[in-house]
């Protein structure tokens, strides 16, 4: 029989307290979601105050949930390790300050962020979505249902199918961990006063493998800090839109769910916005791939659902929306939090393993997300059918669905799920349009000259980016579904692609803000667009002129475009807000999208490598196709010409497991002499577990960047610096002896050394023969390599009062020793050699690259946001003047 | 037809088009022997080093140069010519894909994707650009 072990030093009391809170929070969002619906139905009407009950539930959630995220936080600050989470996540030394950071570098952390967002937002929703509310938070609380499920880790015997896993628990123990049921430090057990007790948990602290992981050190920088709150509340805030549509679609009020909708939709597109922006921030900054967007599949699936928030948005705008462009709007406010659900099961279900440069963890929770994706797109088709019987028909359909969806995502078959979510989503628009004719109602042709006809047009555009950047994101799901071989893209054929879109996206925004909803004056519009036109062609005309690379046609189109979106928007200011300057935060934000756009193609089309080396570039590899010389060696205290500046490598330091590479960049004075413009200290994160990363380091200048970065360093070196002592040991190498005459060579390992002679320091003409010996002389020892440098080496040999008395000398570029031992006569001695690797043999593989007009970006990043939200604020200003 | 209903038609087939158009001009992945056939063709090559053979990295005579041996899932070993610098933790690397085009000599490659075992996290991919 098992003897009941006692864990020592456990605190169990903080797991039962965060299981309460997780079934509270689970329990009062269901509670919610009833007293809400009730509250809708007229039936049952006039019983309680239904709307109250649903307000106290979901504010009892509230509670709950800040009560989980409180007790995690207070276990990883206080460091209790018998939880799997804070072990996997936080260590003894990891600093206070990146307590956030390892609070959401985790799955279960990271849902937590989204559902603290999420909850703040249901509060506001709450008290001011007015007439809405019965509605909104109904399906809100479907919502988060689903979210506090993916941290129930509840198992569910299921019959016929056996256990089921739902969600993944952050108060689960270590040693629950069936990963390390085995090993020996949970097995041991000592009897104490009879009782079998186990000590793992201090022993956690001093054990070399089972030690506390703590936070990657890759991620430990402020951006980890501030991205992903900033992403999370953007991908919350997505969620707004879609409450919105969908209960439009179930009160059958069709276009006036835009109105309360519309400030949340900009919100989220200035918050989304502004949080994928950061991300490129954080890669510019702190990641190696040399630029501030990379196209990854995380970086995309991100951007994808900003993109149709922002068409959302836009169609959103329309006043009296009808016909297709209320379909395309409620469409693309729907799809854009799905498409955040999408990328979170793109992300976590590790499908896109090798195509991303971030890790992917699976918890076993793809079917659970599979489920969560597919009734959230069934549910607005369910309330898009009029009649009762079709909804019947259609729940057996979508419960089925979901049965399927989650046993083929437990499964593994993800592949099959996602031809079934896109032959669900083919079926269900038919039957939707079926019954369009009644539902929407129809309209006249918008007129070509009319400002929704190009709003609607734009919005399409922007979709069909996000429908690009979907398709190419997916192809290792394409690759799952076909059998097909397609490698993940590149960077240059994402480029190629969306700059055709930019292209489109840039022209609409100079010119649409002219055009007037359902008017038609085509002369006027052309006048106003003229100045701004002209002023464009000229700066490229310029540009032309004064840039001799500036060459590429598609390159100069859409710096003509963007120029174009920028100059426009100043324009229409200047003409037309300028009294009413609170009516410029659109124009702002269009001015800020049109500089992102502008700085990311001067960047990138001007970015210079400078630390290019045509220099000994050995012939044989000389192939035009590969022709890459990016990457340069530097030694210690050498100084190397790099474009305008001379880079020396002046020194390493190691800082606890971050080693720093002091380069300097100088300027060459006219008279030869080098002056000192700045330094820049790249890095390399040390970490055996989770891999060496180098870290860029960046000189910010207003117009330029100057980035440098190491790509190589020897990793022996870097350890060797860690523990200096065993350096000594291993660099010097034995003594070696040789018998010598003159003109007899010594061949090194890569240099080879000739005994030139002895010189005489004192007269040995006339020695004493009576007296004690008294003579000082120097050797000289030249030494060569094969490239044909050399250097002299004088060791000392003198003898007084018969006295021996030797003195080596050393070269310090070959790091070479030489002592003469012993003259044995007229001819032969006996020399003492040893290699000394110097440290002087330091080098570094470095890039360097000058970015220009990075600038232009982050100041459009900024112009963005703020536009944003300059108009949303006046939006609602507007809404409660009209209120009153 | 409405004017809308036009453009949505017309957005729809350009969207279709740039999908089918990029996956076509989209790189695959195949084996040494395959990008043999094709030597014009950029190729990603999935396989895994060779620790028996010679992996050179002089950065003295050229820091962009990497030679190392490769056996493709096939079995086929080819030794492979990156123009690159050396990545930081290769020698650690379980998998490789290597992307580039077969020559005379060998296989040359214009960049590297190295997957890292890591004995308790999870596995990480690192890409060097």
């Amino acid at each position: 029989m098992e003897q009941k072990v006692v864990y020592l030093g456990e605190e169990l009391i903080w797991g039962a307290i965060g299981d309460l809170a997780i079934a509270t929070a689970f329990a009062s969002t269901f509670m919610a979601m009833l007293f809400y619906t009730f509250s809708v139905k007229n039936k049952f009407k006039g019983i309680v105050d239904w709307k109250w009950m649903g307000r106290i539930s979901f504010i009892i959630h509230a509670v709950s949930v800040f009560t989980i995220i409180g007790v995690l936080l207070y276990i990883m600050i206080t460091q209790r390790f018998e939880y799997q989470y804070v072990w996997q996540h936080t260590s003894k030394t990891l600093p206070f300050k990146y307590i956030f950071a390892a609070f959401w570098e985790g799955q279960e952390g990271s849902f937590l962020l989204w559902t603290f967002w999420l909850v703040i937002i249901s509060m506001v929703l709450m008290f001011t979505a007015k007439e809405w509310e019965g509605r909104v938070m109904t399906i809100f609380a479907v919502v988060q249902m689903f979210i506090i499920s993916m941290i129930l880790g509840t198992v569910i015997d299921v019959p016929f199918f056996g256990e089921y896993k739902l969600g993944s628990n952050p108060f689960t123990l270590f040693r629950e961990n069936p990963q390390w049921a085995n090993i020996p430090l949970l097995k041991q057990k000592t009897l104490e006063n009879g009782i079998y007790v186990n000590h793992y948990l201090d022993k956690l602290m001093n054990s070399p493998m089972m030690a506390p992981r703590g936070l990657n050190p890759a991620l430990q920088n402020y951006w980890m800090t501030i991205h992903p709150p900033t992403l999370f509340l953007g991908f919350a805030l997505t969620l707004v839109p879609y409450l919105f549509a969908v209960a439009g679609l179930w009160s059958g009020k069709l276009s006036e769910w835009t109105r309360p909708a519309l400030p949340w939709a900009f919100t989220g597109v200035g918050i989304l916005g502004g949080g994928v922006l950061m991300g490129g921030a954080w890669a510019y900054e702190a990641l190696n791939f040399g630029g501030f967007w990379a196209w990854d599949p995380v970086e995309n699936s991100s951007l994808v659902p900003w993109l149709t928030l922002v068409s959302a948005g836009h169609l959103m705008l329309v006043p009296q929306n009808k016909g297709i462009n209320l379909r395309a709007g409620i469409f693309l406010a729907t799809i854009s939090f799905l498409l955040v659900l999408y990328s979170t099961f793109l992300t976590r279900s590790g499908i896109l393993g090798d195509a991303s440069v971030h890790s992917f963890t699976d918890l076993g929770m793809t079917g659970q997300l599979l489920v969560y994706l597919f009734f959230f797109m069934l549910l607005p088709v369910f309330f898009s059918f009029k009649r009762l019987r079709d909804k019947q028909f259609f729940i057996v359909g979508m419960v089925a669905t979901m049965v399927l969806a989650y046993l083929l995502g437990e499964g593994k078959d993800i592949a099959i799920s996602l031809v079934a979510y896109i032959i669900v989503s083919l079926i269900s628009s038919a039957f939707v349009n079926k019954s369009d004719e009644v539902y929407y109602p129809r309209k006249q042709d918008d007129s070509i000259y009319s400002r929704e006809f190009w709003m609607f047009v734009g919005s399409l555009v922007i979709a069909a980016s996000a429908v690009h950047l979907t398709a190419v994101t997916s192809i290792p799901v394409i690759n799952k579904l076909f059998g097909s071989k397609y490698a993940p893209m590149g960077i240059d054929d994402y480029n190629m692609v969306q700059a055709v879109f930019a292209l489109f996206i840039t022209l609409l925004m100079a010119a649409i803000q002219y055009l007037r909803y359902k008017q038609e004056k085509p002369e006027k519009f052309w006048m106003n667009i003229m100045r701004s036109l002209i002023a464009s062609i000229l700066l490229v005309i310029i540009g032309l002129i004064a840039f001799d690379e500036f060459r590429k046609p598609m390159y100069i189109v859409i710096v003509l475009t963007s120029l174009f979106a920028i100059l426009g928007n100043v324009d229409y200011i200047i003409k037309f807000v300028k009294k009413h300057l609170k009516l410029a935060g659109p124009s702002i934000a269009h001015i800020g999208f049109g500089m992102v756009i502008l700085g990311a193609v001067i960047s990138a089309g001007h970015k210079k490598i400078i630390s290019e080396n045509n220099n000994g570039i050995r012939l044989e590899m000389l192939n035009e196709e590969f022709k890459n010389n990016e990457n340069i060696m530097l030694h210690q205290h050498d100084t190397v010409e790099m474009g305008p500046y001379h880079l020396t490598f002046v020194n390493d330091t190691l800082v606890g497991h971050i080693a720093y590479y002091q380069i300097d960049y100088l300027k060459k004075n006219k008279d030869g002499s080098f002056k000192r413009e700045f330094t820049l200290w790249p890095k390399l994160i040390t970490n055996d577990r989770m891999g060496n990363v180098p870290e860029p380091s960046t000189k910010h200048y207003l117009l330029k960047d100057v980035f440098t970065h190491v790509t190589y360093v020897d990793l022996a070196k870097v350890k060797r610096k860690a523990n200096p002592e065993e350096a000594q040991i291993q660099e010097q190498k034995e003594k070696q002896h040789f018998t010598l005459e003159k003109g007899d060579t010594i061949f090194g390992t890569s240099f080879y050394i000739v005994f030139e002679g002895f010189e005489a320091l004192t007269d040995i003409n006339h020695v004493e023969e009576s007296g004690p010996l008294s003579v000082t002389l120097r050797g000289s020892f030249i030494v060569r390599n094969f490239k044909g440098e050399s250097d002299t080496i004088k060791p000392i040999y003198e003898v007084k009062n018969n006295i021996l008395r030797t003195e080596k000398d050393f070269s310090k570029a070959f790091g070479i020793e030489m002592e003469v031992e012993k003259i044995l006569d007229d001819k032969q001695i006996e020399v003492a050699m040893r290699e000394v690797k110097a440290d002087d043999d330091n080098f570094i593989i470095m890039q360097a690259i000058i970015f220009p007009g990075i600038n232009i970006l982050w100041c459009g990043c900024f112009l963005m946001v703020f536009g944003s939200f300059f108009a949303v604020v006046r939006r609602i200003g507007q809404r409660r003047n009209g209120a009153q | 037809m409405k004017k809308s209903h036009i453009i949505i038609l017309i957005v729809i087939a350009v969207s279709i088009g740039i999908v089918f158009f990029s996956l076509n001009s989209s790189e695959t992945y195949a084996s040494f022997t395959e990008s043999n056939n094709h030597r014009n063709k950029v190729y990603h090559v999935v396989g895994k080093l060779n620790r028996e053979k010679e992996i050179v990295y002089d950065p003295q005579s050229d820091a962009n140069i990497f030679t190392f041996y490769l056996i493709d899932k096939e079995g086929v070993e080819r030794k492979v010519y990156l123009h690159k610098a050396k990545p930081q933790d290769f020698d650690k690397s379980e998998q490789i894909v290597v992307i580039g085009k077969m020559q005379e000599d060998g296989f040359h490659a214009k960049d590297i994707l190295t997957k890292c075992p890591s004995k308790y996290s999870d596995a990480q991919t690192t890409e060097v650009k």
